[in-house]
C-alpha cells in the first residue's frame, strides 16, 4: 500500500498529487461493506469484524444499508429468489462499488452446485471483483481479499468506466 | 386420563382405519393408513391418543406413489409415532392436518412444492421456499431440467 505521491515544492504547505491518487487512497481506505450474510460464510464474516481480527484497522466497517456501502460481500449461495434481491441491493449501492465473492458457494455454487435451485456462482448475477475460495474461508483469507481489493482500487483510474449492471445483463444473456 | 400404550395405540389405529403397523429398528411404530381417512386419523391421534406435537411432515418418492410421512410426538410421556399415507404420483392429494396441528402449515407447503402433492383444505397453499414459477417438483427422483441455469437466471 503506497501512500499518495506527495512532492515537496519550494512553496511551503502545498501538496502536489494526482486526482487518481487522492481518490483511490480515499476509496481504498474506507471500504464500507453491506451486512448481507446469505449463508454460513457470514459467520466468518462476523468474526472478522469482531475484536480478534478487527477489520476496522483497514477502514472496513459494516453498514446496514446499501446506500452507504461500497462493497458487497456475497457470503453464500444465491438461489432463484435471491437473484433479484441481490441485484436490487447492488443497484442501490452508490458508485463506485465493488463485489467480493466469499467462499466456494459464491465463487461457483460450491457443494450445492448440482442443487436444483442454486446459481453457479455470484458472477452470473453481479460483477465480482475478488474471489475468495474456501468453505468457509478463514478470517485471514477475507482480510487478504480486502487487501487484494485495495490493490485493485489503487490501480483504477477515474477515466475508467465501470461496467454497469445493464452491461452485465447483456453479457449474462450471451452466456445462458 | 392416562396415555394409551404406544403398541396398543398403533394397533388400534391400524384396525380402525384398515391400516398396517411396522416397527423400525429403533423401536418406532410406523402406522400406514389410507390417505382418504387422514382427517379422521389426525383427530383420533391428536385428541384420543394425545399426540400433541407434530415434528415434521415429509415426503418419500416411490416408483408408483408418493408417501407422506408424519412424525408425531407425545410430550406427556415422550413417545413418538410415525404416520404414513400413500398418494398417487399424478395429481395425488391428501387432506391437510393443519387444523389439528398448526405446525403442519409450512411443512405441508414445502412437501407440496417439492413432491407435487396437493394438501386439500390447506389455509395457505402457496409455495414456501421455491419461486412461484418453479418448473416441476425437484425432490422427485425423475425430476430433471436440462436448462435450469437459464431458468434460475431468467430474471437476471
Ligand atoms: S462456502 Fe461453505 S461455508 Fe460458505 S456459504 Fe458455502 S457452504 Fe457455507
Amino acid at each position: 500500500m503506497t501512500p499518495p505521491h506527495i512532492s515537496d515544492t519550494p512553496m511551503p504547505k502545498v501538496l502536489l498529487t494526482t486526482v487518481d491518487n487522492v481518490f483511490n487512497w480515499a476509496r481504498k481506505s474506507s471500504l464500507w461493506f453491506l451486512t448481507f450474510g446469505i449463508a454460513c460464510c457470514a459467520i466468518e464474516l462476523i468474526s472478522v469484524n469482531m475484536s480478534r481480527y478487527d477489520l476496522e484497522r483497514f477502514g472496513v466497517i459494516p453498514r446496514a444499508t446499501p446506500r452507504q456501502a461500497d462493497v458487497m460481500i456475497i457470503a453464500g449461495n444465491i438461489n432463484k429468489k435471491m437473484v433479484e434481491v441481490t441485484q436490487v441491493l447492488y443497484e442501490q449501492m452508490a458508485d463506485p462499488k465493488w463485489v467480493i465473492a466469499m467462499g466456494a458457494c459464491a465463487v461457483s455454487g460450491g457443494v450445492f452446485q448440482e442443487g436444483y435451485n442454486v446459481v453457479k456462482g455470484a458472477d452470473k448475477v453481479v460483477p465480482v471483483d475478488i474471489y475468495i475460495p474456501g468453505c468457509h474461508p478463514r478470517p485471514e483469507a477475507l482480510m487478504h481479499g480486502f487487501m487484494k481489493l485495495q490493490e485493485k482500487i489503487e490501480s483504477e483510474s477515474l477515466k475508467d468506466r465501470r461496467m454497469t449492471l445493464a452491461d452485465r445483463r447483456i453479457e449474462i444473456a450471451k452466456h445462458v | 386420563m392416562s396415555d394409551m400404550d404406544l403398541n396398543k395405540a398403533a394397533e388400534e389405529l391400524a384396525t380402525r382405519f384398515q391400516g398396517s403397523v411396522a416397527t423400525t429398528a429403533d423401536g418406532k411404530f410406523n402406522v400406514t393408513v389410507p390417505s382418504e381417512s387422514m382427517t379422521e386419523v389426525a383427530e383420533v391421534v391428536r385428541n384420543e391418543m394425545n399426540f400433541d406435537l407434530l415434528h415434521d411432515v415429509s415426503g418419500l418418492d416411490h416408483p408408483d406413489s408418493i408417501e407422506i410421512v408424519y412424525h408425531l410426538y407425545r410430550t406427556s410421556d415422550h413417545n413418538a409415532l410415525v404416520l404414513r399415507a400413500s398418494v398417487s404420483r399424478d395429481g395425488g392429494s391428501i387432506a391437510t392436518v393443519t387444523p389439528v396441528w398448526v405446525t403442519a402449515n409450512w411443512h405441508e407447503r414445502e412437501t407440496a412444492e417439492l413432491y407435487g402433492v396437493e394438501f386439500i383444505g390447506h389455509p395457505d397453499p402457496r409455495k414456501l421456499l421455491l419461486a412461484d414459477d418453479f418448473p416441476g417438483f425437484p425432490l422427485r427422483k425423475d425430476w430433471s431440467h436440462d436448462d435450469i441455469d437459464s431458468y434460475l437466471l431468467s430474471d437476471a
